[in-house]
């Protein structure tokens, strides 16, 4: 799974979100590294909704503009916490092989 | 609407219709909250890629696979035909009479035919009505190569063949090969051969015969290929477009557009296999002089095989081909009335 589409789940597990909603929640989860585009965006939904870890909340109008809500499916927050828990062990496992090194180093 | 949200909307045309009716006006919306001045391009990549996506599920890979196939055979056909018209036109009759005329001077002895068109060819036959006797074979081979060069064609090749060791012990009248020769003239070319005739210890010229057809211009191959990969791409687009409106649909509609599929593409298969043959063949003597070009579009037409499948086979399964993709492709009512406002 890319970064961006880990982050949009993510962006979405807690509440729904429409389109700048998520860009915005990305910003800050990546802590200011990653800024979504609207065409990668949509694109990353598309395919979510595709293999069905996404759909959408709700709709509202603001200011006669359409806004569109998207929320994880149940599917999706199984995929979302099984690749967390991925990531979670590669980090342990490069973090375990440096603590090994500044052991070697220092003795 | 704000010039701002005019240009988003002109560069949604990248993507395809139905998404963007469906997607549009919330990415729109996305993008002026965003509020970027200058942004928006990346849509153009995006639109391009959503018209090229296509779901990862192995039928639709196969189908998609299938279908770049048939469309890029029907594409390299259209820009064969494309081609081939770039090409010379065969000489006329007058033409080609010219040129037995420099060759054997008095063609048309033997009550034979000395000009016939066969498919994308003419054949030559130039039997001199007059005894022309000379010293030897050679002189008659040079004699008929001077003058057919004399009379405005660039000879390309000219072999003369081993002499026959004995030809006083041959049966009288038996024509011999003298000499091959290849001409070229203004985008036509002509393989031929000299004859000749041992009779009552002299040598004769036997005759002239030859095929002319037109030579492949540089125009060809690139029309060709050039057609097979825009109809590789447009087949890749006509499945990804298929599958996205199918998206919505029932299980019924999917498994007809299915069937339908699967029928298009068995009934393409005679015209791909036909034209497919045809490359090889084409790739195989793509700088013989000695045919006529072996154009693809050539390939879909009534056969002249007598042995084997029936001869309107191929032309009969393009055509329906064509028609059944087309049904393939009509949409569904259910379909036509979610597009509606």
């Amino acid at each position: 799974m890319q970064e961006p589409t880990f982050l949009i789940l993510a962006a979405i597990a807690a509440q729904p979100r429409h389109g700048y909603g998520i860009v915005q929640a990305v910003g800050e989860l990546s802590s200011g590294e990653v800024k979504l585009r609207a065409g990668t965006l949509y694109g990353a939904l598309d395919r979510l909704a595709e293999q069905g870890l996404i759909e959408m909340d709700h709709e509202e109008a603001v200011e006669g503009r359409l806004r569109r809500y998207y929320k994880l499916t149940d599917d999706g927050t199984r995929v979302l916490a099984a690749e967390a828990d991925r990531l979670q062990r590669r980090a342990d496992a490069a973090r375990g092989q440096l603590r090994l090194a500044i052991a070697g180093g220092a003795a | 609407m704000t010039g701002d949200e005019r240009r988003y909307r002109r560069l949604l045309l990248a993507y395809p219709g139905r998404y963007r009716r469906d997607h549009g006006t919330e990415i729109v919306t996305t993008l002026m909250e965003m509020g970027e001045p200058g942004g928006g391009w990346d849509l153009i990549a995006g639109g391009v890629r959503q018209r090229f996506r296509l779901p990862g599920r192995p039928l639709v890979v196969v189908a998609a696979v299938l279908v770049m196939l048939a469309t890029a055979v029907l594409g390299a056909v259209a820009g064969s035909w494309a081609g081939e018209r770039t090409f010379a036109p065969l000489p006329s009759r007058a033409a080609a009479l010219g040129l037995l005329t420099a060759a054997v001077s008095d063609p048309g002895g033997d009550d034979s035919v000395p000009v016939l068109r066969i498919g994308d060819s003419l054949l030559l036959d130039g039997v001199p009505v007059a005894r022309h006797p000379a010293s030897d074979p050679d002189r008659i081979a040079t004699t008929v190569r001077d003058g057919i060069a004399a009379s405005g064609w660039t000879i390309t090749s000219f072999t003369v063949a081993p002499a026959y060791p004995h030809p006083e012990s041959a049966q009288p009248g038996t024509f011999f090969s003298g000499a091959y020769l290849d001409a070229a003239r203004d985008g036509v070319l002509v393989h031929g051969r000299v004859d000749y005739r041992y009779d009552a210890g002299r040598f004769y010229l036997g005759g002239f015969t030859a095929t002319a057809f037109a030579a492949r211009t540089a125009a060809y191959l690139p029309l060709t290929v050039g057609g097979g990969v825009l109809g590789l791409l447009a087949g890749w687009l006509l499945v990804a477009a298929m599958a996205y409106r199918l998206r919505s649909s029932s299980v019924g509609r999917r498994r007809a557009v299915a069937a339908l599929t699967g029928a298009t593409l068995v009934v393409a298969a005679p015209p791909v296999v036909a034209v497919v043959l045809r490359a090889i063949q084409l790739a195989i003597h793509v700088d013989d002089r000695r045919f006529p070009v072996f154009t693809l579009h050539s390939a879909l037409r009534v056969s002249t095989y007598v042995d084997g499948p029936p001869t309107w086979l191929v032309p009969a399964c393009a055509v329906a081909a064509l028609l059944l993709g087309a049904l393939t492709m009509l949409p569904a009512r259910q379909e036509k009335l979610q597009t509606a406002p």
